[in-house]
């Protein structure tokens, strides 16, 4: 799962860390996404400035667009990169709500 | 009224490359001394500073810093942080400033020694915190990385192939090549790009700008320069849809495409109006990406119009002739500087000469990863 923040009245999400709604200022809930998603583009990059969160370089990054929050492309990393257009699963590799994120088989 | 109209008075540029042992500072008074000198101008006569931050020189107040080592008191000075958009946000900051009578001689300037006073490590460190600190950064991304997903992307939807998009690296070595100070001026071709080592694939290192020192400086006036052309900032317009690719919008060049319709808009010019153009061109991706979402370049056409003499010196519409990013180098703030010096000097050129290009230039820089846009059209008075 993707924890986010909810926004009841505009019904939009957003990735945790604000504590309230970036369109109408309101208060937010925290919620748990699905984490499916579409690969809207994938990138290898063979010099990383922190040591690779899954201990391999180089290895992909991609950002996934969320099935259950549109505005929301959550960017993971995988050890070769995803075909654009592939669905996969994005979740947290560490702790909740925070990157690194991963990439999983649906 | 009409509103008083903002000269580009004075233009200087060091060369690009390695000016150790020269720290941001001295490399910053070298580009505003250049530009006294060009522009004709004294120090007594300037009475606004803005000043681009450098990642060598982390200071709380960089204008009042330079005012003081330089030798000037201004009645205004601002330091200015926009990423890449910094050099000409401070252009149009300055040109509004002097619209409003705010004042008459604003002296703008960028520089450091982000090649010899810092590790590649450091750099590139550096850059990454442009990332989400809590949602992007941990994944061990970096700036090549992030455009490098832009240009994936890029070429997934436009059908072109990695080889056509290195026909812009191509063309920015060779305006390198015919340049004073560039810091790569020797040829380079397609197979060249291709065979270079890969950084983030798909960008390798020639579809990469290098890490540079230099500096750049421009004076903005009130009144026209004693010579050459009244070169004047004829409309200007920034956008700022995000800062971070996971909250971008699915049109990530939104902004781009905002800033550039603002800008003609306040100069009552279109594309096709345009002589001359400088573009912000950190990755051979940015430079396609921006060309077509400004209305300069038709969707995926960029790199092709570039192999086929669109932009060169000669051509209908030259572009980044310096050699841009890519290789005349990259110091930060003094690079998306360097575009409208460049532009300044070319079109002074035209004007003695006499030649029938349009008087008008289009400039667009880019911050963050397509998160800050601004937009610049020049023109010199008939």
């Amino acid at each position: 799962m993707i924890a986010a923040e909810r926004c009841p009245r505009c019904d939009r999400h957003a990735l945790p860390g604000r504590g309230f709604c970036p369109r109408c200022g309101g208060p937010v809930e925290a919620v748990d996404l699905p984490g499916e998603g579409v690969v809207l583009s994938a990138a290898t990059p063979h010099r990383a400035p922190l040591p690779s969160p899954i201990g391999v370089t180089p290895f992909a990054v991609a950002l996934l667009r969320l099935d259950a929050a549109p505005e929301i492309a959550v960017m993971a990393v995988a050890p070769e990169a995803p075909r654009i257009g592939a669905r996969l699963r994005a979740r947290p590799l560490e702790e909740p709500g925070r990157a690194p994120y991963g990439l999983e088989p649906v | 009224m009409t509103r008083p109209a903002a000269h580009l008075s004075g233009v200087a540029m060091t060369a690009f490359g390695d000016h150790a042992p020269a720290d941001a500072l001295a490399l910053q008074c070298r580009a505003a001394e250049a530009c006294l000198a060009d522009a004709g101008a004294e120090r007594g006569e300037i009475d606004a500073l803005l000043v681009g931050y450098a990642t060598t020189l982390p200071h709380l107040m960089p204008a009042t810093l330079l005012a003081e080592t330089f030798g000037v008191t201004p009645g205004f000075a601002h330091g200015v942080s926009a990423g890449g958009a910094t050099g000409l946000v401070m252009v149009d900051l300055a040109s509004r400033l002097v619209a409003a009578g705010a004042a008459r001689r604003v002296l703008v300037v960028a520089g450091e020694n982000r090649r010899s006073g810092a590790t590649r490590d450091d750099v590139l460190r550096t850059l990454a915190q442009t990332g989400h600190p809590r949602h992007e950064v941990p994944n061990g991304g970096s700036i090549p990385a992030y455009y490098a997903l832009l240009a994936a992307r890029y070429l997934h939807d436009t059908g072109l192939t990695e080889r056509e998009l290195a026909h812009l690296p191509v063309l920015l070595r060779r305006h390198a090549a015919a340049t004073e100070g560039a810091q790569f001026r020797d040829p380079v071709t397609e197979d060249d790009v291709m065979a270079s080592k890969p950084i983030a694939p798909p960008l390798k290192l020639l579809d990469c700008c290098p890490v540079s020192d230099g500096a750049a400086a421009v004076l903005i006036s009130a009144d026209p320069p004693a010579a050459g052309p009244a070169l004047r900032v004829a409309g200007a317009g920034q956008a700022h849809t995000h800062q971070h690719m996971s909250e971008a919008p699915d049109d990530i060049a939104l902004g781009a495409r905002q800033s550039s319709a603002a800008a003609f808009a306040a100069a009552g010019r279109g594309p096709a109006d345009m002589g001359r153009l400088g573009v912000y061109d950190s990755f051979s991706v940015t430079l396609a990406m921006l060309l077509e979402a400004t209305g300069i370049s038709a969707p995926g056409r960029a790199a092709h119009e570039a192999a086929e003499g669109r932009f060169d010196r000669g051509g209908p519409l030259p572009l980044n002739t310096h050699g841009g990013l890519m290789s005349y180098g990259h110091p930060g703030v003094a690079g998306g500087l360097s575009h409208l010096v460049e532009t300044v000097r070319r079109m002074r050129d035209d004007d003695a000469a006499g030649a029938a290009r349009r008087p008008l230039a289009f400039l667009h820089g880019d911050g963050g990863v397509l998160s800050a846009n601004v937009s610049l059209v020049l023109e010199a008075a008939a």
